[in-house]
Formats: structure tokens, sequence, C-alpha cells
């Protein structure tokens, strides 16, 4: 997402309009944000099932607190420090869920087709090898490769310098690539899915 | 892939695509099992905070006189009938005999002379810079 999109309404003025209550404007809010909000939570929390949780709390407490976000045209990086924190306090909670994560195939027993099994194996082995990288690391490389997060804007969003966004990017990849390739069957499972 | 770090720039100075880890990482997108996941989402966020916006409209719908008419509306009549406490307390105190102020000062001081000043009929025209 560019930050020059003149045709759209800028961040300030959405935040404006949702302070008094604009439902359109907070609905807009929400929707240029979701992604990125998300892969901020998977980064910090790592299953699905929180990220969505922790996402879907920071937006609401983002709206109780519109007032707090001081620079309204900065709306992204205030977000993306609320759904941190929320992330957070929910792993600190102990409120994740005790369950293992199980492929819903195995749950339900039901033969799946190919395709499908083989995608939840290799976000299962994502996720095993994004656990690998700091935290930072895991939220820059999710933005920029999963989000189309340009360096800039991480840099501006997080707070960040430029420089150290690139750094962490370039380090990022290099160890999720590698821990695919080292990964047994790895490679297997990703030759099939392209 | 296996470009340097710098090497891996754009002219601009953004990095990059890496497309075959793009390619990857999608699948971590829930979107990939369910096309419409963002749309609930969204759906979802919305239902819950259509309080905390309704809220703000009404908050953003009061103007200062409208605040200004609701505290009248509670202090205008509790002030009248305050007021209206206050003179019947004053008028039935104005029935009761009250002793000068120089009578409860000669009780007070037990014989002691009392002040000029404070001597009933006293006048501030008949009495001298000594009386102060």
């Amino acid at each position: 997402m560019s930050l020059l999109q003149h045709d759209l309404p800028t961040d300030g003025e959405l935040v404006r309009r949702a302070r008094k209550g604009d439902e359109v404007a907070f609905g807009a809010l929400v929707e240029r944000y979701q992604r990125a909000a998300y892969a901020v939570a998977l980064s910090v929390v790592g299953r699905h099932e929180d990220a969505e949780d922790a996402a879907q709390e920071a937006f609401l407490v983002a709206l109780d607190r519109l007032e707090e976000c001081r620079s309204p045209d900065r709306f992204a990086g205030w977000l993306m420090t609320i759904v941190r924190n929320r992330s957070k306090n929910l792993i600190r909670r102990e409120t994740l869920r005790e369950t293992e994560q199980v492929p819903p195939g195995a749950r339900s027993g039901a033969p799946m087709p190919d395709r499908v099994t083989e995608t939840r194996e290799l976000r299962r082995l994502l996720q095993g090898a994004l656990a690998e990288l700091p935290e930072v690391q895991r939220q820059i490389v999710l933005l920029h490769d999963l989000e189309g997060w340009k360096h800039r804007e991480i840099a501006e969003r997080l707070g960040l310098p430029s420089g150290t966004v690139r750094s962490h990017l370039h380090f990022a990849r290099k160890a999720l690539r590698k821990a695919l390739q080292e990964i047994p069957g790895v490679p297997e499972i990703l030759r099939k899915a392209q | 892939m296996s470009k340097s770090f710098r090497g891996n720039m754009r002219p601009d100075n953004e990095i990059g695509r890496d497309t075959v880890l793009e390619n990857r990482l999608r699948v971590l997108d829930p979107m990939t099992d369910d096309p419409s996941y963002w749309l609930r989402f969204r759906e979802r966020v919305m239902s819950q905070a259509v309080r905390g916006l309704a809220q703000r409209r009404v908050m953003a719908s009061l103007t200062v006189s409208d605040v200004v008419a609701s505290w009248g509306r509670t202090i205008v009549p509790t002030a009248a009938i305050a007021a209206a406490l206050a003179g019947i307390l004053l008028l039935r105190a104005g029935s009761v005999d009250v002793a000068p102020v120089s009578a409860e000062l000669s009780a007070f001081a037990d014989g002691e002379p009392v002040p000029v000043l404070l001597s009933p009929g006293a006048s501030f025209a008949a009495l001298g810079p000594e009386a102060f």
C-alpha cells in the first residue's frame, strides 16, 4: 500500500471522522489495516486463532482510545503498537488456547484433498521457521513479503530506522530460505505447492 | 535469490521483491483457505464496534448550548428551591428575639466595659478616631 494514495481519504481524515462515530470511516480503517494487524499479531503470538483475536481486540481498543492518537496521519504505527501490546498481553495472561494447533484435517479425520493438506503442512512448517526468527524480523518480513508494505512504510510505522528495516528484512529472508530448505520434506512440499 | 543484500536493491533504494518467498508466505494468509475471511473479519470488528461508534455520534452531536441547556434543566430548579428554602429560613429567623452584640459581649466579658463602638445606639459620627 502506498503512502501516496491521493484518491483515497488519508488515515488522518478517516481517524477524525471515526472520532465522531463515522461508521464508514472506521470500517475503511479496519479494511485498510486488518491484514497488517493480523501479520503483526501473528509475528508475536505465532498461531492463527490468537493472532485473529489480538488483531480484532486491537481495533476495538483503538476505537475506544482514538483521542489518544496524537498524530492521526500516523494511525498505522499507533495501531501496530496496540496490536503488539494486545498480542503480548494475550501471551502474558496465559489465555492462549491450551490445545495444540492440530491441522483441521486431522481433527475431522475426513480425507482431504492433497492440495489442501500440502498447504496446511507448508503453513505449519513456515510458522515453525518464522518462530526461529527474532520478533522484529518476523514482523518486518511478514509486513514486507506478505502484506506488501515498503520498507520505508515499515520504518515509519514501526518507528525503526530505514536501514535497520532493510537489514532485518535481508537477514530474515536469508534465514527463512535456509530454514525451509533444511526442514525435511519441505522442498518436496514447496515443489508440489508451486 | 542469491543476490547480496546491497545487490538486491532497486534504484529507488527499495528492497527488491522475493517472489518465491512471497508465494510461500502467502499460505499464512487466512484467505488462502477462506476467500471471504477478511470480509468476515471486518464484519466481526464492525459488529463489536457499533456501540462505541453510536456513543461517539451522540457525543459529537452535542453542541455547547446543548450542554449548557442540560445543566440548566438541573441547576435552575435546584437553585430556585434552594433560594425559596433560604428565604423561608430568613423569615423565620427574623421573628426570633436576638440579643444585640453588646449584650452578648457583656455576658461573655463578665462586667468588663464594652467598647463604645459596640454599644447599642452608638453613632459613628459622634465617635472620634479613638473609638477604633
